[in-house]
């Protein structure tokens, strides 16, 4: 297998931009997320890889070759589709033979190969159901065999999960990771959520209109997003303008007009030597955790304390706190701690 | 290099295909129309309106004309009163025995007009049995009403065609999301409010396109003014007068006519049915039928609907008695008794007998398989590539739905009573293939939109997975694409046999000593009073039909019951 290369890459519906000049290199067997909201472009830039749209400009290559021309079924891409594309004329052996039956294998590989890849997704006692009698997850599970059956060159998975309920979104995503890194495939996933997008990938891009604003490992995302909307699409941000640097102590160590502060690396204090003096707008129970809304007269924050039992934390909507990013470095250690 | 050379390939194959299907509809639907322009325009010296002028200046022809207009505005209006109270009645009150009764409601479209008015002739004409059933329990000494003229044509048309309104209408109901209906409820609106409201916005399109297709059948109705129509002329008849006197030119002149009258209503209908575009929601929640109302209004209902199944199964069932019975019984007895297997026996034993039979069974399944083949690949091009060019084949495809019969049969006289280029040379008229030739070009409109319907409902991605698994376009259309849209292509396929089996119009304009059709032969034995022959032909035709019908229901359940 070789790394996947996108270059120069636009692409336009008559006069909609929707892909603007993308350039990526996805790695052989990496896990490899586009991560963006609905309209983004990132279904039409997995569809220019598995060659159903021809990009208006750029080219696609596979390693040295250059595969921008080719027919999608000359691609050997392993695709799945939001909604499984599985052909109802045929039983869960046939939909998953279907792509070998054409590349004319022998009955007795074909009869292997599916046997391999039903054992390795759970499907082994469904081959002669037919599709409209499996569940969600079944099908998503014949799908993702019918691709991989074929050893594609890359498996593009098009928001798989999206029509399971959330239950069952966690646990195939496990799967997929699991069976990913067994046949050790270089894979693109689609999705647009940000959970999803960081528990499972090794690289994520972020778009938005047509254009990559960040790529990354999932952690380096989350710490030091580029811009304000990769900020506050993949979790929830708080902006500190320059102008309060020094209320927060943040040194202006660059020439930043803003930066980022996660609502968990903030903390209310009631010791008005820590920190800028706001009053509590709103606060909701979240479970894990409470969040709140507060402010300082001129601007709005966002923090999550986490709920550590014993109930409530002792703010009310109304009270007067201080805010401050300077988290202890005693509990700091230890939500690190707890987080590893 | 070899990739570049596939897909001119590819291309050659699609451009070799438009040839063929340009090459075609230009012989055998544009041209035609031209040559019945140029028949009804041509005079001794040039062209002229003076065929036109003479025609429109006799007063009795201006009568057929507004005869003509009024049959398709009744039927229309009597169909629409009676399809929509019936589909509304089977939405929301019908309960036990729902299935049963929607088949029967259905059956009228099974069966071949003519066979129906032949079959209200014998249950209701001058020496029907319920008419002499009548005179005898009244002791009259004459009928007690004259099953002839405008009013008959009326309730023979309602009774064959309301089935349009009554199917769309029902389908159309279904896209009814029953959480509107309850949210306009709560919100206090009476049942009268919710109709207007959120049910009639709903089924709106599905009632302008059958009053298009209702009026368009009333107009170019030919069997039931022909044989029932006592003193009243219509244009379709009229066609056919003027051909068999060998008057082309005044066909032709009637035949534009007849056009302009049906283009004229299908535009103005087609312009409305624009503005009344309404998109479903995707999740409906269905309409249960209303339980436990026993009032008087259900109880009418009841009623009327029972009345409603006698009339429709009566003529069915009157035709399959009388087949078995000796037709010297069936001319004199009020109420024919002396069985025979005479009639069945002389049809299956005599080749001469059997002979339009199977020549109808032939030429509606060459309707059907040459229909297929040319609108199945122009579909899937269509609904897959868009675009103008594919608009305007469409276009070209759907031209014959605003042709009535005569129309295009006439078309096809005039433009291959001589050799033609399109026919290789050939003059077709009075050969076997211009009955199943214009069979086809009726049925392609229907056969063009059952799979286009088709066509739609498949998922698109299905294409996309198979290419991307690595079939080329001839497999993923052949192994994916076919199979999947299979049963809707077989239900317009038989929907086409069973239109086209007894089909009365065309084939009395172009049948000749080959190719002599069921329909005609019930006809001609009628009126060489063979009547047990002709009713038993009747009752063979309808049992094709209800087999066809049958197969349908197991092919597409979802879209019919």
């Amino acid at each position: 297998m070789s790394d996947i290369i996108i270059k120069d890459v636009s692409h336009a519906y008559e006069t909609e931009k929707v892909l603007a000049d993308i350039n990526l290199t996805i790695h052989s067997g990496e896990f490899f997320t586009l991560l963006g909201p609905s309209g983004c472009g990132k279904t039409t830039l997995l569809r220019v890889l598995a060659g159903l749209i021809r990009p208006s400009e750029g080219r696609i290559f596979a390693g040295d070759t250059d595969i921008t021309e080719l027919e999608p079924e000359k691609r050997n891409m392993g695709l799945v589709f939001q909604n499984y594309a599985l052909f109802p004329n045929m039983t869960v052996k046939e939909n998953i033979a279907y792509g070998l039956k054409i590349r004319k294998y022998p009955k007795h590989e074909i009869e292997e190969k599916c046997s391999y890849y039903m054992e390795l997704s759970g499907l082994s006692d469904l081959r002669g159901r037919k599709i409209t009698e499996l569940s969600g997850g079944q099908q998503q599970r014949v799908a993702i065999a019918r691709a991989l059956v074929i050893e594609p060159q890359m498996l593009l998975l098009d928001e798989p999960m999206s029509n399971l309920d959330v239950a069952l979104r966690v646990k195939m995503r496990e799967e997929i990771r699991t069976i990913q890194r067994k046949v050790g495939i270089t894979t693109l996933f689609i999705t647009h959520d940000q959970q999803e997008a960081l528990s499972i990938s090794d690289r994520i891009a972020v778009m938005k209109n047509g254009n990559v604003l960040q790529t990354g490992a999932p952690k380096e995302i989350y710490d030091n997003p580029n811009q304000e909307f990769v900020a506050n699409f993949v979790g929830a941000s708080n902006r500190i303008e320059k102008a309060v640097y020094g209320k927060f102590g943040i040194a202006e160590k660059e020439d930043v007009p803003y930066v980022f502060m996660r609502p968990e690396q903030m903390k209310l204090c009631r010791d008005a030597a820590d920190g800028v003096r706001v009053k509590i707008e709103n606060m909701k129970f979240l479970g894990v955790y409470f969040e709140y809304e507060v402010s300082d007269g001129e601007y709005e924050y966002s923090v999550i304390e986490i709920n550590r039992g014993g109930g409530h934390t002792g703010w009310t909507i109304g009270d007067t706190a201080y805010l401050t990013c300077k988290i202890p470095e005693k509990e700091r250690k230890r939500s690190q701690e707890e987080g590893a | 290099m070899r990739d570049i050379i596939k897909r001119q390939k590819k291309y050659t194959v699609r451009y070799l295909w438009y040839a063929v299907l340009l090459f075609l509809l230009t012989g055998y639907i544009i041209m035609p129309f031209f040559h019945t322009l140029a028949q009804a325009f041509r005079t001794g010296e040039g062209y002229s309106f003076a065929a036109f002028h003479s025609y429109l200046s006799n007063p009795n022809q201006l009568r057929v004309i507004s005869n003509t207009v009024w049959m398709g505005v009744c039927s229309a209006v009597t169909c629409g009163i009676i399809g929509i109270a019936l589909a509304m009645y089977m939405t929301f009150l019908s309960g036990r025995g729902k299935k049963i009764i929607h088949i029967l409601l259905l059956s009228p479209m099974m069966i071949p007009g003519v066979i129906t008015v032949i079959s209200f002739i014998q249950l209701y004409g001058e020496s029907g049995i319920f008419t002499k059933g009548i005179e005898y329990l009244l002791h009259l000494k004459s009928a007690p009403y004259e099953f002839q003229g405008f009013g008959a044509i009326i309730f023979v048309i309602t009774y064959t065609q309301y089935v349009y309104f009554y199917l769309n209408v029902y389908v159309a109901l279904k896209y009814v999301d029953y959480s509107t209906i309850e949210a306009a409820r709560s919100l206090g609106a009476s049942r009268f409010q919710v109709f207007k409201d959120v049910i009639w916005p709903v089924i709106t399109p599905a009632v302008l396109t059958s009053l298009i297709v209702t009026f368009a059948s009333g107009i170019s109705a030919y069997s039931a003014p022909n044989l029932i129509g006592g003193g009243f002329k219509v244009l379709s008849t009229q066609i056919v007068r003027s051909k068999a006197n060998n008057h082309m030119d005044v066909a032709s002149v009637q035949v534009i006519i007849l056009f302009i009258i049906s283009l004229t209503v299908m535009l103005l209908i087609q312009y409305y049915s624009r503005r009344y575009q309404v998109n479903p929601t995707d999740r409906t929640t269905e309409i249960r039928p209303v339980k436990g109302k026993h009032g008087v209004f259900v109880f009418l209902c009841r009623m009327v609907i029972l009345f409603q199944i006698l009339l429709i199964v009566l003529p069915i069932l009157a035709i399959i008695y009388l087949s078995f019975m000796e037709t010297r019984s069936i001319m004199t007895n009020i109420f024919p008794h002396d069985f025979t297997l005479e009639n069945y026996l002389t049809i299956f034993q005599k080749p001469r007998v059997l002979k339009p039979l199977l020549n109808s069974l032939r030429m509606s399944m060459m309707a059907v398989a040459a229909g297929l083949l040319i609108t199945v690949p122009s579909s899937y091009l269509i609904v897959r590539y868009k675009g103008r060019f594919h608009g305007a084949l469409r276009l070209l495809l759907m031209l014959p739905w605003i042709m009535p019969a005569s129309v295009v049969a006439i078309n096809l006289i005039n433009s291959f009573n001589k050799a033609s280029v399109f026919a290789f040379g050939q003059s077709l008229i009075g050969g076997f293939y211009i009955v199943p030739i214009a069979y086809t070009i009726t049925a392609l409109p229907l056969l063009l939109s059952s799979n286009e319907v088709a066509l739609i409902g498949l998922n698109r991605n299905l294409e996309d997975a198979s290419r991307s698994l690595g079939a080329d376009m001839k497999h993923t259309f052949l192994r994916v694409i076919i199979p999947n849209i299979a049963p809707g292509i077989m239900a317009g396929g038989v929907l086409v046999l069973i239109r086209t089996i007894g089909e009365y119009t065309m084939s009395a304009l172009l049948y000749g000593v080959y190719n002599r059709p069921i329909s005609i032969s019930m006809i001609t034995n009628m009126q060489e009073f063979k009547i047990g022959i002709s009713l038993a032909y009747g009752v063979i035709t309808i049992m094709i039909c209800y087999l066809a019908l049958a197969l349908i229901f197991v092919l597409d359940k979802k879209r019919f019951l």
